[in-house]
């Protein structure tokens, strides 16, 4: 059966790229917001360079607009240029610094993509507090 | 969910390590050997897809996640996963075997 069901989805010898979000009620802001996350991004190395990652973001961000996301959020090394410009090109804003965030002791940036028109008469507050990144 | 908050930390963490990696360098080929076929996660395909998908990650991290971080995501949002994979150019013939099983599984 396992060999019939790679037969019908040959996912597992041929996967190049893949992308894994999250999209959840945040409360730490009033009014809440439905937030995306982009967990995980990966393109084999093989095959980088002819927009695998780009068309994998799109689709996420397509996914969760069509589900009312208001933003979407990641973080990314900020010595990672390649990552910065795909993602900036998209729309994405840099919304804040994390100091040392990563265990390797590189620095973060907290990019934000917002997707519906920002109330001008509210607080524009977009820092994020940590628990966001955390699996509750 | 069972991942704890450290291990959810250390995932969050590593996952834009992940895309960090992945995008780092690149040494493009000049034209794909193939179409690139993009496919929804579909939990029922667990089986098939999560294997892929951890072997996929993992090679860019000096740690490999835990599954329960894959889950925790998969389970709730599998939705908003989305795969790529490479179709061959060259048209291979199916078995008649697969035909067969495959027709009367969708008859």
């Amino acid at each position: 059966m396992i060999y019939l069901l790679q037969a019908l989805h040959p996912v597992d010898s041929s996967l190049i790229g893949v992308i894994i979000c999250k999209l959840e009620p945040h409360a730490s802001h009033s009014p809440p917001t439905l937030r995306g996350y982009i967990a995980m991004l990966a393109v084999s190395a093989a095959y980088r360079g002819h927009g695998v990652a780009t068309a994998l973001v799109k689709k996420a961000i397509d996914a969760m607009t069509q589900r009312n996301a208001d933003e979407i959020v990641l973080e990314t090394e900020e010595t990672n240029i390649p990552a910065m410009r795909l993602y900036e090109r998209l729309g994405f804003l840099r919304s804040k610094k994390l100091h040392r965030y990563y265990l390797n002791g590189n620095s973060a940036y907290r990019l934000v993509l917002l997707l519906k028109q920002v109330d001008p008469d509210a607080a524009a507050d977009f820092s994020l507090d940590e628990s966001d990144m955390v699996p509750r | 969910m069972a991942a704890t908050s450290a291990t959810g930390q250390a995932a969050a963490a590593l996952s834009t390590n992940t895309a960090e990696a992945t995008l780092a360098t690149s040494s493009p080929l000049t034209a794909l050997p193939g179409e690139l076929k993009y496919v929804q996660y579909e939990h029922p395909l667990e089986s098939v897809y999560l294997p892929a998908i951890r072997a996929l990650i993992s090679k860019d991290l000096s740690e490999p996640y835990s599954i329960y971080v894959y889950r925790y995501f998969l389970y709730q949002w599998g939705h908003l996963c989305y795969m790529v994979r490479l179709a061959p150019k060259t048209k291979t013939p199916k078995p008649l075997l697969e035909i067969f099983v495959t027709s009367h599984i969708y008859a």
